[in-house]
């Protein structure tokens, strides 16, 4: 039976706008993230996803209602609980400049490791990882000497690397070309698949939207569907 | 187009500040240059003039012309000064100086003259211009008094009245001057007279030099012209110029006409070439001197001018590569860059000139090294350079800011975006190694230097300039170990990296990985540290041993605060065998001991000193030794010597003399170079103090060598003098110094110098004041505070000291500015970077320990690495450089002398820069919102 990974009930954003009126970024979302599949949020760009998307992963703290991971409450967490949380527990792939630019592919995954304290093998993992993504070869490339693609993989590498149980990715395609785009989904696919993980992701292209086991759409800071 | 740049400049508020600071410091460092030489040059032309007049007794900035014409020629004074005027009007005309002062003399043939009370003496008869107004008539009439019997009325001076015992109302008869019917001219003396004010220039030729003359009034004169058979009228003029006139600017055209009126006119007379020759001798070494000691600070500013720039470009070289790729070519975006820094520029210079005038002033009052005082800088003005200088400094600053633009404005938005992964590449210097050739060249330059010191040290003293390498070498040398580290630096960081790499938390993973990936960028801040630092440390220390050095051989060579001599008249009498025979008495010592009481001396001394006595050993004598006469226990107390520079305490030789009448102490030179010993007896000989032809020897007692001394109160081993050849030799003197009682015993009572150890607290003057109020005629007054004051502001003193001081408040000023500057753009370029930490789920702790770790490995370390290079730098190159101010060899040899206050005042200042920076970065990062920052990534 479908566990969910992720709840969240009831979740409101509110930003003070330059005028000192408030705005609601997110006006009562109640959402639940199954474990071991891949969910997408959906929405044109401003209609909030990625504020709930920096909500859930724990980034950005809600105005009210609350989040759930594994039955323990954010509200509940201390700053530093929360970090571990994101060090530990959880993976991030960003938009675009995704990758630390001072360290080459290899570098970036390593830190990440180390930023989980990750107890195994790290060199071993690390080209485990790099193979999977298919970036062996350019291992001690460093970012900038890397398409779009390629990076966005490492971003992959780096957040699979220290087995989180929940990835969270922003728009991992959207600065890519519609092949590399689909790569990227392939590879997201395989993770949940074959590894169990739960991947939570953003996205404004509705191409992608049949890979997701689970589509939310957003507009407008509420769900619509 | 203008509102475009202003808003550009206004877009990156803080870094355009910081440019425009550094543009500011740089016009005004560049400013500062022609005011401060100028000022310098004008200074020690004057004190030259000053010197002058105070060694030749006489006003030393005179022109003139001696001569003599027959009265056939000119009838009257009238013609005749017609005649002189007509030349010094030529000479004004050339010589841009007023005249203050004229001195006109005209004589007629001197003859011998006979007096109504049977003198016979030879008299000139002379019409002076304008003497009414210059002298009082001390007793008698005027010239112009009414006199019978067919005399001329004149006068005479006090002190020719006294020497011819002569008296007012004698009357001189010329017999060789006779009127048309061979009557002789016959004078009256009405009355005697005497300058009204000693220092009035007026009297170029002193009372004292009109010897033999008789004056009359110019109505007298010309009847006695026209009346009686006179051929020739001698005639002196001698134009006073004001000295405060001549300056560095006009100096050298000055010293053209006076050759070239000298060239012309035979009878063109002047006395002030040589001064003005020693000015331009000592000027090529001021102006090399200020230039090589802000060459340096220029150096640092256009580095820190092309390192805000750099940082500046970098930011916006995304902008740059957008606009490219619009269309907009190179040449418009090198348009850009050029308005920004001209507007930055022109703004700079408004406000950089001023600062630049008041650095000067404030390098112009300077004291000591950043001690700085109330002081006359009156020669320090503003001067039409300065303009000149700054808008030169402000167009190599345009050119530093742009420069750069034309490697971000070749590259397309592409190329940008592939530009960090080549960041890697070496940097030329290291490539190259640079940085060990510099250090081997700076190196060899020392070892050679070092070799030549004595003869560079001579040729100094003979008024050569001083070769400016010497200089920049101690920065080349900086500069150079400066990179050599920075390459161990990054060495010793790989190391640390390499043998951790496994166990690394990942803040210091990153912070390792942060510095060894971005070296060149903070190469740049890092080399810049050692710099500021290494040099501040040298001039600090420079500043303070050439300070602290001529201090030291200047109250070496006085050994004591306060000197003074009293005139003691003296007593001549004959013999019945016509000889001359000569005596002093000995003026009332009590009113020097008086001053003890009054508190205002802690002790004074009877210290008889003649530096002409000589020395007999054997058969061979030395002549122009140093011969003291002391009594011990006064001597001791009042005459100081630092410690060190004998075996034992000085007091010990006192004491070894105190108990033998007849003792010595000698100098050890003396007693290496004819091998003597404790025990030995030695002679020593002092000459009358009235000049025959050869020195009369008064008596050459002998004395038992009680103790043998390598420094003494008072004593230089060493003295200069020009050869024939114009070149300076060093001579080496000797001493001894004898008991008062048995020097007075053998040379009878002699003059003695009164030294004073003077209470603290009390001003010499008051001392000086006191004495004179009591009547006492001092010929000879020393004092240690005047001496040190005069040499604080001796030109090269004070401009080292000056620009010393400037060069480490800019560094300084720099070097905090810089360092914020550099981490705030570090942080604020790398603010994605921390978003992807944060988001990662480093803590805030975590990122402030790479933060730390990261300063740790660069900055503090480079800080630190500062200290040495510093330090290195003193010991290799202080007592070099010190050569060129301290020249002479001296019983106190250069010591390098260092002033911790220095050291922690530059440390308490880098600690700050380091707390503030962090303070600053702390906050930066706190403010930062992860989402925010992660957001940043997205455009």
């Amino acid at each position: 039976m479908d566990m969910n990974m992720i709840q969240a009930r009831d979740i409101k954003r509110c930003f003070m706008l330059g005028s000192g009126e408030p705005f609601y970024a997110l006006k009562g979302i109640n959402i639940d993230v199954p474990a071991s599949k891949l969910t997408i949020l959906k929405g044109r760009s401003g209609s909030g996803k990625t504020t709930l998307l920096n909500i859930l992963s724990a980034l950005d703290e809600p105005s009210e209602g609350d989040i759930m991971i594994e039955d323990r409450a954010y509200s509940a967490m201390s700053e530093s609980q929360r970090e571990e949380l994101r060090r530990y527990e959880i993976g991030f792939i960003f938009q675009s400049v995704a990758l630390i630019p001072i360290m080459n592919a290899y570098e970036n995954v390593d830190f990440g490791l180390r930023l989980a304290k990750y107890e195994g093998n790290r060199d071993q993992r690390i080209k485990e990882v790099l193979s999977m993504v298919g970036l062996a070869a350019r291992m001690y490339h460093m970012p900038n000497q890397m398409s779009g693609g390629e990076q966005q993989r490492v971003a992959i590498a780096r957040a699979v690397a220290h087995k989180p149980k929940v990835i969270f990715a922003d728009e991992p395609t959207g600065a890519l070309d519609t092949a590399s785009g689909l790569n990227v989904m392939k590879l997201f696919k395989d993770l949940v698949n074959k590894e169990g993980i739960t991947i939570v992701m953003t996205t404004h292209d509705p191409n992608l939207m049949e890979l997701g086991d689970v589509v939310y759409e957003i507009e407008d800071g509420e769900i619509i569907g | 187009m203008f509102k475009f740049l202003g808003h550009k400049l206004l877009n990156k508020k803080w870094l355009n500040a910081c440019l425009l600071l550094g543009i500011i410091l740089l016009v005004a460092v560049a400013s500062c240059n022609p005011m401060f030489k100028n000022g310098a040059l004008d200074m020690m032309l004057s004190s030259k003039f000053d010197a002058a007049i105070e060694n030749n007794n006489r006003y030393s900035c005179m022109i003139g012309r001696t001569g003599s014409v027959a009265t056939e020629d000119f009838a009257d004074t009238d013609s005749l000064k017609e005649k002189i005027v007509s030349y010094e009007k030529m000479w004004n005309e050339y010589l841009d100086i007023d005249a203050m002062e004229n001195q006109l003399y005209m004589a007629m043939e001197g003859t011998f003259a006979v007096s109504n009370l049977g003198n016979r003496k030879y008299f000139d008869i002379v019409y002076m211009e304008d003497m009414e107004k210059h002298m009082d008539i001390t007793y008698g009439e005027g010239m112009d008094a009414s006199v019978s019997d067919g005399t001329y009325p004149c006068i005479i001076s006090q002190k020719y009245l006294d020497t011819y015992n002569l008296v007012v109302g004698e009357v001189l008869t010329f017999d060789d001057i006779t009127d048309a019917s061979k009557k002789p001219l016959s004078c009256t003396i009405v009355g005697v007279f005497q300058e009204n004010d000693s220092s009035d220039i007026y009297w170029y030729d002193t009372i004292n030099d009109l010897e033999k003359r008789i004056f009359v009034s110019k109505d007298n004169f010309n009847e006695i012209l026209e009346k009686y058979n006179a051929l020739t009228i001698y005639y002196n003029d001698y134009q006073m110029l004001d000295y405060a006139q001549m300056t560095h600017s006009n100096a050298m055209d000055t010293l053209y006409y006076l050759n070239e009126f000298q060239n012309a006119d035979g009878h063109f007379v002047q006395n002030f070439s040589d001064v003005i020759i020693d000015y331009i001798g000592d000027a090529k070494t001021i102006k090399i001197i200020i230039w090589v000691l802000e060459l340096p600070v220029i150096v640092l500013l256009l580095a820190f001018i092309y390192m805000v720039s750099s940082q500046i470009l970098e930011m916006e070289d995304g902008e740059i590569a957008m606009l490219k790729s619009r269309g907009t070519s190179t040449k418009q975006i090198l348009g850009i860059y050029l308005g920004e820094s001209a507007i930055l520029s022109i703004i700079a210079m408004a406000i950089g000139i001023p600062i630049g005038y008041l650095l000067c002033k404030l390098a112009a009052s300077s004291k000591s090294f950043l001690q700085f005082g109330i002081r006359d800088t009156h020669f320090y003005g503003f001067d039409i350079g300065m303009l000149v200088y700054s808008l030169a400094a402000a167009v190599v600053a345009i050119l530093f800011i742009t420069l750069p633009v034309f490697k971000y404005a070749k590259n397309s938005i592409v190329e940008v975006k592939s530009r960090n992964g080549k960041a890697n590449t070496k940097p030329f210097w290291e490539k190259f190694f640079i940085d060990i050739i510099l250090v081997a060249v700076s190196i060899y330059l020392l070892y050679n230097y070092n070799k030549q010191k004595p003869s560079i040290a001579m040729s100094i003293l003979s008024g050569s300039r001083p070769d400016p390498l010497i200089f920049l070498n101690s920065s080349l040398f900086i500069f150079a170990v400066g990179l050599l580290i920075l390459r161990l630096i990054k060495y010793m960081i790989k190391f640390i990296y390499f043998i951790g790499r496994k166990k690394w938390s990942p803040a210091v993973y990153a912070s390792f990985l942060q510095i060894t990936r971005t070296v060149k960028k903070q190469g740049f801040i890092s080399v810049f540290l050692v710099m500021t630092i290494a040099m501040g440390m040298f001039n600090s220390n420079m500043a303070r041993t050439i300070n602290e050095n001529k201090t030291e051989r200047l109250e070496y060579d006085m050994g004591t605060d306060l000197i003074v001599q009293e005139h003691w008249p003296m007593g001549i009498y004959m013999d019945k065998e016509k000889k001359t025979h000569w005596y002093y008495t000995e003026e009332d010592f009590e009113r020097y001991s008086k001053l003890v009481d009054a508190g205002l001396c802690n002790s004074v001394a009877r210290v008889i000193y003649d530096d002409e006595a000589t020395i007999k050993i054997g058969g061979t004598e030395l002549s122009d030794c140093l011969m003291l006469g002391i009594n011990t226990k006064d001597f001791g107390n009042t005459a100081e010597l630092k410690s060190g520079l004998n075996e034992k305490h000085w007091f010990h030789y006192l004491n070894d003399m105190a108990t033998v009448s007849n003792g010595v102490i000698i100098s050890s030179n003396l007693a290496e170079k004819y091998k003597l010993a404790v025990g030995d007896s030695i002679s020593y000989a002092r000459y009358s103090p009235i000049s025959g032809e050869t020195p009369e020897e008064i008596a050459s007692p002998s004395g038992t060598i009680c103790a043998i001394v390598d420094a003494w109160p008072g004593f230089n081993q060493f003295t200069y003098s020009k050869n024939s050849d114009g070149k300076v030799e060093e001579k080496e003197r000797y001493l001894v110094v004898a008991n008062y009682a048995y020097a007075v015993g053998a040379f009878g009572q002699t003059p003695y110098q009164v030294w004073m150890n003077v209470a603290d607290g009390v001003d010499y003057q008051d001392i000086i004041k006191n004495l004179e109020d009591q009547g006492i005629r001092l010929t000879a007054k020393t004092s240690l505070v005047n001496n040190i004051t005069k040499m604080q502001e001796s030109p090269l003193v004070l401009i080292t000291n000056g620009l010393f001081s400037l060069t480490f408040i800019i560094a300084v000023i720099l070097c905090t500015v810089g360092f914020l500057i550099y981490w705030i753009t570090s942080i604020k370029q790398r603010e994605l970077l921390f978003g992807i930490y944060r988001a990662m789920g480093m803590s805030m702790k975590e990122i402030n320990k790479m933060l730390i770790n990261e300063q740790m490995f660069s900055s503090v370390l480079a800080s630190i690495a500062g200290y040495g290079v510093g330090a290195a730098a003193t010991i290799l190159f202080v007592k070099l450089v010190a050569v060129v101010y301290l020249p002479e060899s001296h019983n106190i040899g250069i010591s390098i002398v260092v002033n911790p206050l220095d050291i922690i005042k530059l440390t308490v200042v880098v600690l700050l820069m380091f707390i503030v920076c962090f303070i600053v970065l702390r906050t930066i990062l706190k403010k930062m919102n992860i989402t925010q920052a992660l957001k940043l990534g997205e455009d």
